[in-house]
């Protein structure tokens, strides 16, 4: 986490396998949120540290990483969309969640359990242009600047989707309760 | 917007999203790196995934370019029935300078720190963009009696200093790039208050003010800042900054929006 921010030494670029090793889980959380079936994750992931591989001389080191990573998992997820969008049963398993790290109570397990499956569920009302917007502002807390800078978004486009995301994102939670006594 | 959240628990659920540490297992994750690496080493990378990374280059280096560029666009839809569109007007233009190129650290989140009303921007008409600042007409107020910028920009001098020999000449002309930068700063800002999120707002005009002390946009700036700290809830400092406003820029254009700001209660 703090990796993304401190720059005060002036940077040398990151080497992969640090990237990897500091970040694989915000990216794998990060596809998954976007919609990727758990069953793909892994391979969702692989592409997208190749692709920082590859695109790693263009990082600046300045900017924080996160957004740029989130970014590069945007297009891979939609990349993935695409291709599986004939074989259709996106959230065939356990989208929501991979393992939770341990927690000592089981009912707050349980409640956290149904939270993640709760925001899983309304994230996937959204359209993946919104909902990456949505991840980045209100999940991974990055600011609208940051966000426009990593999808190469203008500043006004990033605020209105954040808008009607957050209001289909409300709107999806309400109804999900309604139906399902949920939490 | 953030009653409706509150009143939902959403933030209690974002939360607990944001909590989540899961990830690949151990295994999975070495599995991986070898498999990236492997991949990595291949002379050809597999079809589609240049795509995805031009567009990520694309993203990285040309979003400050594009964020300027749409600044213009994006203020005409900040103010929506406001005096505020005046301003964004004003500082609206050209200019490539964003303030994320030069900020030190990033600004707190959109949201979550952000108990500002739900933007109430809709999507406006666009405005005719007369640009006031060309323009020979707005009764410059008499402010800024010190002279030109002596002091070369903080930045590595791109051009030769313009000639000195300016008497007390009016405004200068817009290729003058601090003024672009200062206008493509304010103009960040200036979307940002139309988007309801005063936190980048006032991390933008921090970020001018420490660029341009004594720039030519300060009274805009002025004025930003008294709309910024009302829309983040600090009602006295935001009063407080009106007042010392209407003092120090007697005769502002901007008196009538920032008298309408001291009138208000708080953000509305």
């Amino acid at each position: 986490m703090g990796v993304m921010h401190a720059s005060p030494a002036p940077a040398e670029p990151p080497d992969l396998h640090q990237i990897y090793a500091a970040h694989v889980g915000h990216v794998w959380r990060t596809l998954r949120r976007l919609g990727v079936a758990a069953r793909d994750l892994e391979d969702a992931t692989h592409e997208v540290f190749v692709v920082v591989h590859r695109r790693l001389p263009d990082f600046d080191p300045e900017r924080p990483i996160k957004p740029w990573l989130t970014g590069i998992a945007w297009r891979v997820a939609a990349d993935e969309r695409r291709r599986a969008r004939h074989h259709r049963e996106r959230l065939g398993d356990d989208v929501g969640l991979g393992e939770p790290a341990a927690q000592p109570d089981p009912e707050q397990l349980l409640a956290a359990r149904q939270a993640r499956d709760l925001v899983a569920q309304a994230l996937d009302t959204l359209d993946l242009d919104r909902r990456v917007v949505f991840v980045m502002a209100d999940i991974d807390q990055a600011s609208g600047p940051e966000i426009a800078a990593a999808l190469g978004l203008p500043l006004n486009t990033v605020y209105s989707r954040l808008r009607v995301a957050r209001e289909r994102f409300a709107a999806a939670v309400r109804r999900i309760r309604l139906t399902e006594g949920a939490p | 917007m953030s009653d409706r959240r509150d009143e939902l628990g959403l933030d209690a659920l974002l939360a607990a999203e944001r909590a989540a540490d899961d990830g690949p297992d151990p295994a999975v994750s070495e599995r991986l790196y070898a498999r990236v690496l492997a991949t990595a080493a291949l002379p050809t990378p597999p079809p589609g995934l240049e795509a995805a990374a031009e567009a990520t280059t694309a993203a990285t280096s040309g979003s400050a370019a594009a964020g300027a560029a749409t600044a213009g666009a994006g203020v005409a839809a900040v103010g929506a029935g406001k005096l505020w569109l005046v301003i964004s007007l004003l500082v609206a233009g050209g200019g490539v300078a964003t303030w994320q190129a030069t900020r030190p650290t990033p600004a707190a989140a959109v949201a979550a720190a952000d108990p500002a009303p739900a933007p109430q921007t809709v999507p406006a008409p666009t405005v005719p963009a007369v640009d006031p600042l060309v323009a020979p007409e707005p009764p410059a107020p008499p402010i800024q009696p010190e002279p030109p910028r002596a002091e070369p920009p903080v930045r590595p001098a791109r051009r030769p200093p313009p000639r000195r020999v300016a008497p007390p000449v009016p405004r200068t002309p817009r290729t003058d790039p601090d003024l672009a930068a200062e206008r493509a700063l304010l103009a960040q800002v200036a979307v940002a208050l139309g988007a309801g999120d005063s936190a980048v707002a006032l991390t933008g005009l921090r970020d001018h003010a420490r660029r341009f002390p004594k720039g030519r946009l300060t009274e805009e700036r002025a004025v930003f800042q008294v709309r910024a700290l009302q829309l983040a809830g600090r009602t006295a400092e935001a009063r407080a900054a009106a007042e010392r406003f209407l003092r120090r820029y007697p005769k502002s254009m901007h008196r009538p929006t920032v008298q309408a700001a001291l009138t208000e209660k708080s953000a509305p």
